[in-house]
């Protein structure tokens, strides 16, 4: 059979990721390319940086317009203002007790109280992206994606394992997702349907190895058909999914663009995570994404932000020390700058006659408010996007004090076509 | 064929004996000795009467008998003050309370196990000789029972298919460039004359007629295809079989003519993934097509010369590092600011190797099991023996030393087994307890009640209680005394070994208590007092022992159904000194390992 090759081949793909690997290259790949997946596919990428933000530099003031005046740190978002909700008064009350940072980015996404435990036995709660992908994740190649860019070493602090710091998306109570920070095994993760697709002798191989599993099935109890029946159904899902690929009208990048190992620097790191991310929405890879930009407590030095040199942990413990709070704060809109970068990309990205960003759903957000204090009221929550008609973006939402986080999230599972009537400690949508 | 007879005809004896006993009345007199004084009769302690127990129906006894089961094994039962009971009573009473419980055929049956991701990458390294690890691209598997060969939670999901079909082409890759690989794989000669025997070593068993001439069309058909070729073809092939549930699948059918005996080539794969923890080698190969391993005889001396071939490291790794818990030492924390030594030197690697090698001297050497609980001797390097306080051994290398006194050795003062059972900051008494009863005499606790509560995290005073006062508190508690009264005792004979595993005198400035009463009423002092008191249980060491084995080896757990030719396999270990080979030939001999339906025929 004749490859198609209209927009995207590697050749294109290498050229276009060239001296920066950036925007440039995804806008190369998406021009010429009609990308034309179902009709309206909503998506959801949840970004949460760590270590709280200073309130003062952080809570902007209404505008006349129901919108918002940036303050410090949102004023990256000055030419997004119609693209941003402000969301105040959101908390997640499970998180109200438990000592320091663990216990409140844990149940960021669950709305639940997580198990004081140095490993055994960890519970939390399903975050709402794995509800989503556990109810919609077969319409696309990959269910959801897991992003991260620092390692989780197996260490305990304060009682809590450390896997609750690094770990927002939960599949389930006890199961902590594994998230992926090298950006070579992120591609890998989204294309390697592709791969395997690329092999012709691979429907051949799968035809025997089915016939194998027919024959075995014959001879088998009832306990091991089941295994068996689970194979067939596992053999089945990736001819589906090849075919799936082969159907596509191009061809999607091949490996070996993205360079090998995590890179050095960490704002390199994050662009790179963010275009894989942008990279996955464009090919319709996955519709549903977290971000973990740091791990929690994170201690990184921003010497690459003016007048940050230090240890980002110890600036967001400010005690008041004005020096330490113009760092914090300065590391805040550097956060915010990172999500501004994030909303352009999808802006740029063509889509059905609209962009990915408006059929986006784009939340940033932090456990924390004052990093301080490890204050878990009114955190820190920008909603982005337009979720394909359904947000109406561009506004300050003040909500009563407290208001539950997971009314946020419900809202947004709702709008993803998700079943579901409540989310963690909220019954009504906050949207 | 005759000894086969035998062997079958013995087993047959066994398995009618542990049968179920329908419709009894009479109450056992063993039962009536040991149980009788305080539970009969309307009044009878813990509301249990005996005689209505044995004669109540099916559905009706069995969680009391399985509790009174719990009960005499672990010892609980009689109570201290009771007349002292002969081992063999024991065992009878044991056996009338297992007879109560019925036992589905299908619980005796494993279900079908997949390849382990660590058996699947040992598979490839005996198949091809290629290194080829699966970390990062083959997912970790679920243990239940203790072990991740266990079938009922392995699983191929839609994902991990994928992952297996990136394997297997990134494996036919790496062999076809690698010409020893390649020659090891294919042969020399022409491929489809090689393709029986290929096919037969990765499936581990003489390939049907239907799976090699997909193979051969398969050969064929890429052969002719416009950008084929002999590598494109052999690639085909390749991923064909590693792709297969025969080859990612330990499907077990029996003889054709007796469905519940495996067929020696099952056989030999129980005996290779037990062993080795990977494919049949070349000489077990020959044996099952031989015919060899239709004898015990043949079985036993399998195995002995698998364990030789391999000094037992494969097994160590595999069989122990999970019925210890030791391969979990890696992924347990201590709090780093508390212990900050946690990182240190390797620390966490260097005991899980002491606890390999440590298993693997005992099972190689062919020295009794028994000492694996008083062994005088250990394997540290330098900094394992720096973290020990043991002077003068210099370099990375591992060697054997002598403990200079009583206060260590044997698995019990492992620094692995000291840390899997401690919590970050402070050891457990409980946690040790537990592990003491779970995986040295398989008697485990039921588990606790939602509400039992916890103690701290810590183990610094509070309320000027230390954490063993307060446990003595919670064990006052009645309902939760039965359970305590057996798992605190021997925790805290080793509270002279902190969270790290290292020797302490005092903690918080007050002198560590390590004297503890065990359940049977015998008292007991640190580890040389608890090493005594498990010693003195030999036949209870020896029963989890073989009980944890068959358990690994078979991939289902040992059900009371099995008790009865679990307490032969006891027997028959003794009879051999309870040295591993002796203990090894009962067990890889016996219709729980031979038979792939102990309920059957």
């Amino acid at each position: 059979m004749m490859r198609q090759f209209h927009g995207w081949s590697r050749r294109r793909f290498v050229a276009g990721a060239g001296a920066t690997l950036g925007l440039p290259w995804l806008e190369a790949l998406a021009a010429p390319r009609r990308l034309s997946p179902p009709p309206g596919p909503v998506r959801l990428a949840v970004l949460v940086m760590p270590n709280g933000v200073l309130p003062s530099a952080w809570t902007p003031t209404p505008a006349a317009d129901g919108g918002f005046e940036p303050s410090f740190a949102l004023q990256p978002l000055a030419a997004w203002r119609d693209q941003v909700t402000v969301c105040t008064g959101l908390a997640n009350r499970q998180s109200f007790d438990g000592d320091g940072h663990y216990a409140k980015v844990a149940p960021l996404l669950t709305g639940c109280r997580i198990a004081r435990t140095g490993g055994r036995e960890l519970r939390n709660g399903i975050s709402c992206d794995q509800l989503a992908a556990q109810q919609l994740g077969g319409r696309t190649p990959l269910p959801s994606l897991e992003l991260g860019c620092d390692p989780i070493y197996p260490v305990e602090d304060m009682g809590y394992s450390t896997v609750y710091g690094g770990t927002i998306s939960w599949s389930a109570a006890e199961r902590p997702c594994s998230k992926e920070i090298v950006p070579q095994r992120v591609f890998d993760r989204l294309f390697r349907a592709t791969a395997l697709a690329r092999d012709p002798a691979r429907p051949s191989v799968l035809d025997v190895v089915k016939q194998d599993a027919d024959a075995l099935l014959a001879r088998l109890g009832t306990t091991d058909r089941q295994k068996l029946l689970e194979y067939q159904d596992s053999v089945r899902d990736l001819e589906r999914r090849l075919a799936a690929v082969a159907a596509r009208p191009g061809d999607t990048p091949a490996g070996g663009v993205v360079p090998p190992g995590v890179p050095r620097e960490y704002p390199e790191h994050l662009r790179l995570m963010f275009d894989l991310l942008a990279l996955a929405f464009a090919t319709d890879t996955t519709r549903l994404a977290t971000f973990l930009l740091a791990n929690e407590v994170s201690g990184r030095d921003f010497g690459f932000v003016d007048g940050c040199a230090g240890n980002f942990h110890d600036f967001s413990h400010h005690g008041g020390d004005p020096a330490k709070q113009a760092a914090y704060r300065r590391i805040n809109r550097w956060h915010v700058e990172q999500f501004a970068g994030f909303l352009q990309r999808l802006h740029a990205l063509q889509e059905g006659g609209t962009t990915v960003l408006a059929r986006s759903m784009v939340v940033l957000a932090a456990a924390m408010a004052d990093g301080n204090a490890h204050d878990p009221h009114d955190l820190p929550v920008l909603l982005a996007g337009g979720g394909d008609g359904t947000l109406q973006p561009g506004r300050l939402l003040a909500s009563p004090a407290d208001t539950p986080l997971c009314s946020l999230w419900l809202a947004l599972l709702q709008r993803l076509g998700c079943d579901v009537e409540q989310f963690g400690d909220a019954t009504a949508p906050l949207l | 064929v005759s000894l086969r007879l035998r062997f079958l005809c013995r087993a047959v004896t066994t398995l009618v004996l542990a049968g179920v006993v329908p419709g009894q009345t009479e109450l056992p007199s063993v039962v009536r000795q040991l149980c009788g004084e305080c539970h009969r009769g309307a009044d009878a302690e813990a509301g249990l009467d005996l005689d209505a127990l044995f004669a109540a129906p099916v559905g009706a006894r069995e969680e009391r008998a399985a509790l009174a089961v719990q009960r005499l094994r672990s010892r609980t039962m009689p109570p201290p003050e009771a007349t002292p009971v002969e081992a063999s009573e024991r065992q009878q009473a044991i056996a009338a309370f297992a007879a109560l419980v019925p036992v589905a055929r299908a619980a005796r049956v494993a279900t079908v196990r997949r390849l382990t991701r660590r058996q699947y990458e040992r598979t490839i390294h005996e198949l091809t000789g290629l290194q080829w690890d699966g970390q990062g691209l083959l997912p970790d598997d679920a243990r239940a029972h203790g072990f991740d060969t266990n079938g009922d939670v392995t699983a191929v999901t839609p994902a991990q298919f994928e992952a297996y079909a990136t394997a297997a082409a990134t494996i036919a890759d790496r062999v076809l460039a690698t010409p020893a690989a390649r020659q090891r794989v294919f042969g020399t000669g022409e491929l489809l004359a090689g393709l029986p025997d290929l096919l037969a070593r990765g499936f581990r068993r003489p390939p049907t007629a239907a799976e090699l001439a997909a193979r051969t069309t398969l050969w064929m058909q890429q052969l002719a295809a416009d950008d084929g070729g002999t590598d494109v073809a052999a690639r085909a092939v390749l991923q064909s079989i590693l792709l297969s549930p025969a080859f990612l699948f330990r499907a077990e059918h029996g003889r054709p003519d007796a469905p519940h005996l495996l067929s020696a080539h099952e056989v030999a794969d129980r005996l290779a993934y037990m062993l080795l923890g990977s494919m049949p080698d070349p000489a077990l190969r020959t044996a099952a097509d031989s015919g060899a391993l239709d004898t015990a005889a043949g079985i036993a001396a399998q195995a002995r010369r698998l364990l030789a071939a391999s000094g037992a490291r494969p097994f160590a790794e595999e069989f122990a590092g999970q019925w210890l818990r030791v391969r979990d030492v890696l992924a347990t924390n201590a709090d780093f600011r508390r212990y900050p030594q946690i990182w240190h030197g390797g620390l966490r690697p260097a005991l899980l190797e002491e606890a390999l090698r440590l298993f693997q001297a005992i099972v190689a050497d062919d020295l009794p099991v028994t000492r694996l609980l008083d062994a005088d001797f250990t394997f540290v390097n330098a900094s394992l023996a720096a973290h020990y306080g043991l002077p003068g051994i210099e370099g990375d290398e591992f060697r054997r030393v002598t403990w200079p006194d009583a206060r260590r050795g044997g698995v019990l003062s492992l620094g692995a087994v000291l840390l899997v059972t401690s919590y970050p900051l402070r050891t457990s008494p409980v946690l040790r307890g537990k592990w003491i009863l779970d995986v040295l005499l398989d008697a485990p606790t039921p588990p606790p009640p939602p509400d039992a509560g916890a103690l701290p995290a810590d183990d610094v005073p509070v309320e000027s209680l230390s954490l063993r006062q307060r446990l003595e508190r919670h064990r006052r508690q009645s309902r939760c005394a039965s359970c305590h009264a057996q798992l605190d005792p021997p925790g805290f004979a080793l509270e002279n070994f902190d969270v790290l595993g290292r020797w302490r005198d005092t903690l918080h400035e007050q002198p560590i208590d390590a004297t503890g009463t065990l359940a049977d009423g015998t008292t007991m002092q640190g580890l040389p007092g608890l090493r005594a008191a498990l010693l003195a249980r030999r036949d209870d060491f020896v029963r989890a022992l073989v009980g944890k084995l068959l358990t690994y080896a078979v991939g289902r757990p040992m059900t009371l159904a099995d008790e009865a030719e679990l307490q032969r396999l006891v027997a028959a270990s003794h009879a051999g000194g309870d040295r591993f080979g002796a203990l090894l030939d009962a067990v890889v001999t016996s219709p729980l390992f031979t038979w792939r339906d102990p309920g059957g025929p």
